[in-house]
């Protein structure tokens, strides 16, 4: 349990930053409140997000909202089949004009960088990535590299074209913090992107002149280190075991989700809280962030995946099904 | 009965063709047949609607009983119109008198559960028969129609319940505020609890499904019955001689006609002497006069060796039992010999004896089976009656609401009279965390037990306030909301609101909570 209590002003300072942080991503990215909520507890938890949907949806745009909105630098990486690492991390090469070998850094030497269609790359270079993300720091030529924080690996993949792609694994995929599903926006909200996107514009260019940036790197590692303190019930942390421990004993389930799967869970609940302003996490915190957390960590079995039954389903189903917290 | 005026081409028909000359029927004489079957059904239907307007099941219930009554308009306009005398509608309700005399009663108390109900119908309708006759001539007639007489049933009945589900569907596309799934989903009253479902939409559409189908399932089922009397009594080559009679000298065709009837069609020769009155049937009757007089109980017909007409001792079968012992048949004699015992169950393991003993005994099943879903439906019908009658309220059965709930008593009994005023002692002796954990409780059981929210033990507070949100008012809403949050402050911050704040929560409960609002 964490007993560090906020001051109230930190807490009161730090909720309004980030519901300004949140309108300002909000003012590029229309609607989708739920999935600019999982990506900023994501920042908050100081980990990558994983983020799926078909194509036109907008996933560009919100990495771009939101590293704009943080003042962070953004870069993008387009995954394609014959992708190399060293077009990832970057490479050194020899200078024949001064006779030394010059270090190029790739596009993860970022605070935001945006993979996309990261099931396009091949293992490898996939693996590369993914190295990175776990150590923060980028090796060239024997030395290492240490990335600016805040680091954030958002990557995308498109549900449903699967030819020719290069699924990842479940120890890669466990690396992502969140996997955010971003789905079709409802009618309303599809209104307003039309109009923003169409009104008094003709390039197909992605407009986030509105995004204003509300924090910088420091203030954004301040959040992080006050996210960290955010109190969590012993109840609440009993309550995540119980969930995590059931996806590997439930029927249906294949393989379950994994202690990182817990600590992701109260990480972003944490994130969450704080959004809400509160400095204690709830149960419905918890309850409203598992399907993010755990739908890449737990694989149903195959007889289920023919039923057309889906690991969303299988973690609702678990949700109604385990006692929350009684006190 | 007049052959020679009939509107069918006579022949030997199989089972599924002589049911779709039945609806071909149907079609042909649809005026008069739903006409017919409008003036009768509409003022039935529509009495017992009113009759049972709070309880339409009954209705639908009722409507289903009285099936014989209207099929025997039906089959009279039929019966009429194959004649080629088709009646008007003032016709065939003045012959009301006639069509209701012929064991109406029997068929509506004995067997109104008949798989073969179309094809029995003229039996009694328009043969007038009664009792071990009716047995004997409904088996004779069953024995290569009795599976399609079922299977037309069958299919009609599927059909009724096709269209009627079909109107349901028709109308939920044009129903948008009702969400059938949901209600379906919450539906806690058990499937015997048919009754209270059972609506007046629903009796609607299935007394358009049963008018829909009805006239052709009697129209198939007569058909049927006429089928099998061509087989039987050969009414094709009967016709077909008439036919010749007509064109020929009549002195020659007498010849041809007196010659084969004795030779040709001995199928004709059941005895008239051997048929039960015939004058209650009066004009209904299809074969009042020649084909009974000329008709052999089932004479060289081998389905018919064991038909029961062999009880009914008539001139006709005493001629053919004179002729059968004549040496030209071969003789009888009488021979002793010893036999072991086991040779007649062996005679028995004939494959046809045991073939016919496993139909008899799931024939026998199923009888019991009939009486038993007979007897089920009786006693459920007076069951629905009588609470009908007394006015007993139809009762939802339904889980009883917890009594424990989060951890928490929330059963009314558990909670003082006065919630607010106990929490405010409790807070009078500092006992501030058990205060507000009474109002809470006190909230919960409000939402459980009086307004009656199921909350699944997966549930958290926010899953109560979003659960609740539908069924109270903006004020309880409100309150709710602040008392949870208070609440959650306290369990998960460990976080005390000052006391100032709980005693707003005490004055509020009563005034925001009432036990009885939007019960």
């Amino acid at each position: 349990m964490s007993d560090n209590t906020l001051p109230i002003e930190a807490l009161a300072r730090a909720g309004e930053v980030l519901q300004r942080l949140k309108r300002s991503v909000a003012q590029a990215f229309l609607g989708q409140d739920r999935v600019v909520e999982e990506v900023i507890a994501a920042l908050l938890g100081g980990g990558h997000v994983l983020i799926e949907g078909v194509p036109g949806l907008g996933k560009t745009l919100l990495v771009q909202a939101l590293a704009r909105a943080s003042g962070g630098r953004y870069s993008r990486v387009q995954f394609t089949p014959d992708i190399m690492p060293a077009d990832v991390t970057g490479h050194t090469l020899y200078d024949p004009s001064n006779g030394q070998f010059t270090t190029r850094k790739g596009p993860v030497f970022a605070n935001f960088v945006l993979a996309d269609e990261v099931n396009r790359a091949p293992a490898k270079t996939q693996a590369a990535l993914l190295e990175v993300m776990q150590e923060s720091q980028v090796t060239l030529d024997g030395a290492a590299h240490k990335l600016d924080p805040p680091f954030m690996v958002l990557a995308t993949q498109n549900p449903i074209e699967q030819e020719g792609t290069y699924a990842l694994p479940e120890a890669q995929l466990d690396r992502f913090l969140l996997k955010v599903v971003i789905d079709y926006p409802a009618e309303s909200e599809e209104l307003s992107v039309l109009r923003f996107a169409t009104e008094k514009r003709s390039a197909d260019r992605l407009n986030i002149d509105k995004v204003m940036p509300v924090l910088n790197p420091e203030t954004l590692a301040k959040l992080q280190a006050i996210t960290a303190s955010v109190r969590v019930d012993p109840a609440v942390e009993a309550y995540v075991l119980r969930l995590v421990r059931q996806t590997r004993d439930f029927a249906g389930i294949g393989s379950g989700a994994s202690t990182r799967g817990a600590i992701a869970l109260i990480r972003c609940a944490r994130s969450l809280a704080l959004l809400a302003g509160r400095d204690f996490v709830t149960p419905d915190d918890i309850k409203r962030l598992a399907p993010s957390a755990l739908r890449h960590r737990i694989s149903p079995v195959a007889d289920l995946v023919i039923e057309g039954r889906t690991a969303d389903m299988l973690i609702a189903e678990l949700l109604e099904k385990i006692e929350a917290p009684r006190l | 009965m007049e052959l020679e005026k009939i509107a069918l081409v006579l022949r030997s028909r199989q089972g599924w063709e002589a049911v779709d000359l039945g609806f071909r029927m149907a079609m042909r004489w649809a005026r008069p047949l739903w006409s017919a079957w409008f003036a009768v059904f509409l003022p039935v239907a529509g009495a017992l609607t009113l009759a049972f307007y709070e309880q339409p099941i009954i209705a639908a219930v009722l409507v289903w009983w009285l099936k014989p009554l209207y099929d025997r308009y039906l089959l009279f306009v039929l019966s009429r119109a194959v004649f080629g005398a088709t009646p008007t509608l003032r016709d065939t309700l003045g012959a009301s008198r006639q069509i209701l005399a012929s064991g109406l009663i029997w068929s509506l108390l004995t067997r109104f559960i008949d798989f073969s109900r179309s094809f029995n119908l003229p039996v009694v309708a328009l043969e007038g028969q009664r009792g071990p006759p009716a047995r004997a001539r409904r088996k004779l007639l069953g024995l290569r129609a009795g599976g399609f007489a079922i299977g037309l049933t069958i299919v009609c009945i599927h059909f009724e319940w096709v269209v009627m589900y079909g109107l349901h569907g028709l109308a939920m596309l044009f129903e948008t505020d009702v969400q059938w799934g949901a209600t379906v989903a919450d539906d806690t009253r058990p499937w015997w609890d048919t009754f209270e479902r059972w609506g007046l939409i629903d009796t609607l559409f299935y007394f358009v499904a049963i008018s829909l189908i009805e006239p052709f399932y009697v129209a198939g089922g007569f058909a049927l019955y006429l089928n099998r009397r061509v087989m039987l009594e050969a009414w094709d080559i009967e016709l077909a001689l008439k036919r010749l009679a007509a064109r020929y000298a009549p002195t020659l065709a007498m010849l041809v006609a007196f010659s084969l009837t004795w030779h040709v069609a001995p199928a004709l020769a059941q005895d008239a002497e051997a048929m039960p009155e015939t004058e209650s049937a009066g004009s209904m009757r299809l074969d009042a006069s020649e084909s009974d007089r000329d008709k052999p109980p089932c004479a060289a017909d081998d389905e018919c060796a064991d038909a029961p007409y062999e009880a009914v001792d008539t001139p006709i079968r005493r001629e053919a039992h004179r002729i059968l012992s004549e040496p030209d048949f071969g003789s009888e004699r009488e021979v002793t010999r010893w036999k072991r015992i086991e040779s007649d169950a062996e005679e028995t393991n004939d494959n046809d004896l045991q073939t016919s003993a496993f139909i008899d005994a799931v024939a026998e099943l199923f009888r019991v089976i009939a009486y038993l879903a007979i007897a089920a439906i009786v006693v459920a019908l007076l069951y629905a009656l009588l609470r009908y009658w007394l006015g007993v309220a139809p009762t939802i059965v339904t889980k009883p609401p917890p009594a424990m709930l989060f951890g928490l008593a929330i059963d009314p009994q558990s909670l003082p009279e006065d919630v607010p005023a106990a929490a405010r002692a409790m807070l009078a002796t500092g006992q501030h965390r058990e205060a507000i954990s009474l109002l809470y409780r006190g909230a919960l059981s409000n939402l459980v037990h009086t307004r009656r929210m199921r909350i699944s033990k997966g549930a958290t507070e926010g899953d109560v306030l979003r659960l609740a949100k539908p069924m109270l008012g903006e004020a309880p809403m409100s309150y709710l909301t602040i008392l949870i949050g208070i609440w959650t402050q306290i369990a998960y911050a460990a976080r005390m609101p000052d006391t100032a704040r709980i005693v707003e929560l005490c004055d509020g409960y009563s005034s925001l909570m009432p036990s009885e609002a939007n019960a």
